[in-house]
């Protein structure tokens, strides 16, 4: 992820958020950005198509651990989210598709090349708990740490 | 406290078996991005669940806002932004690429992605019908001729002033100053440190 992937960020998604009234809440991806370029353990990452910013995933590398007893280090994703017009509400079929597996997909990538056998784990929104249900991770309920949310959490890959 | 996992049984786009596979095969989970059967399980799955895919703590507002019906207009609005400024930024870097200015292209082409967005803002008439005709013309398939979105570049020409140019001359001017001089600091460490080994 660079400044300029930020800066789509803030003229075209964050728009949203202002005709939300929630302006201020566009604000942390700047911080993650930041927090990416001077502490190792946060990596910040963008799907860019035809010069524009689809996708955006942050995730730190190295402090957390497996929900399993064995407390297997992973990949966190701290962050993950797809623009606001790939919705089916909006056209049908949405511009774009697949971009929050291929988001997925690398943060498992990122875990099999540091070593962690592709094990990732995060925390859903309510609205998407669906989709990692659908895509086969792991849930282990309701996380009092994290306001309740629930947390998912992909084994290793061992091939 | 967390409890024990709660495994699901469907046909997965991310299953450990496939993944196993692609990593024996290349050496790269993303390489399944190039298999057509893949991708369209993942479309399928993201179609199925309305493309709500956030996680993490911060990203609640922001879904909170894409997903709320009263938005939907607001959303179209920034699907148009999202197409024209595609259509703009893709020919704005083929042209700036012709322009031969090495080190200096980065710094140079985002603060030019700047200057469009505010040109954009405020538009003159003649603009603003070209940005309507190359955005319904965005509607026909790939692959049909597209005449309006031929005049792109000299668009983008119409649209800079001279003060524009002006302001993207010193920056990739102080680009190039700024890397150059990092070069040096470098080659002097690396100097002086051959000079301790020796």
């Amino acid at each position: 992820m660079t400044s300029q992937h930020l800066k789509d960020y803030y003229d075209v998604w964050a728009e949203m958020l202002e005709e939300a009234e929630q302006p201020d809440e566009g604000w942390p991806w700047d911080y993650k950005l930041r927090q990416a370029q001077q502490e190792e353990r946060f990596e910040a990452y963008a799907i860019e198509v035809e010069g524009i910013v689809h996708g955006l995933l942050y995730i730190e590398t190295q402090w957390h651990r497996s929900g399993l007893p064995q407390r297997y280090p992973l990949v966190y994703v701290q962050a993950l989210t797809v623009a606001p017009w790939n919705r089916k509400d909006l056209e049908d079929p949405p511009y774009l598709r697949g971009v929050g597996t291929m988001l997925l997909t690398f943060a498992r990538e990122r875990s099999q090349q540091l070593g962690y056998q592709s094990r990732v784990g995060l925390h859903s929104i309510p609205e998407a708990e669906g989709f990692y249900h659908r895509v086969g991770m792991p849930s282990y309920g309701p996380d009092p740490d994290k306001e309740g949310l629930i947390y998912f959490e992909y084994g290793a890959v061992r091939p | 406290m967390l409890l024990g996992p709660n495994f699901q049984t469907e046909a997965l786009a991310l299953d450990e078996r496939k993944l196993a596979e692609q990593w024996e095969k290349t050496g790269s989970f993303m390489d399944l991005c190039r298999d057509e059967t893949w991708l369209d399980e993942a479309a399928r799955i993201e179609d199925e669940c309305d493309g709500r895919v956030e996680a993490g703590l911060a990203m609640r507002a922001y879904a909170k806002a894409k997903y709320d019906p009263a938005l939907a207009d607001v959303r179209k609005g920034l699907r148009r932004k999202m197409r024209l400024q595609s259509i703009l930024f893709v020919e704005l870097n083929r042209w700036m690429k012709e322009w031969d200015i090495g080190v200096a292209f980065e710094e140079t082409y985002t603060e030019a992605r700047q200057l469009v967005r505010a040109h954009l803002k405020q538009p003159s008439p003649a603009l603003s019908d070209w940005i309507e005709a190359v955005l319904e013309e965005d509607k026909q398939p790939d692959d049909a001729d597209k005449p309006v979105r031929s005049q792109t570049r000299a668009q983008l020409t119409l649209m800079m002033t001279d003060d524009d140019w002006k302001t993207l001359a010193q920056v990739a001017a102080a680009a190039a100053a700024d890397i150059a001089s990092a070069s040096v600091h470098k080659a002097s460490q690396v100097e002086s440190n051959i000079t301790v080994a020796a």
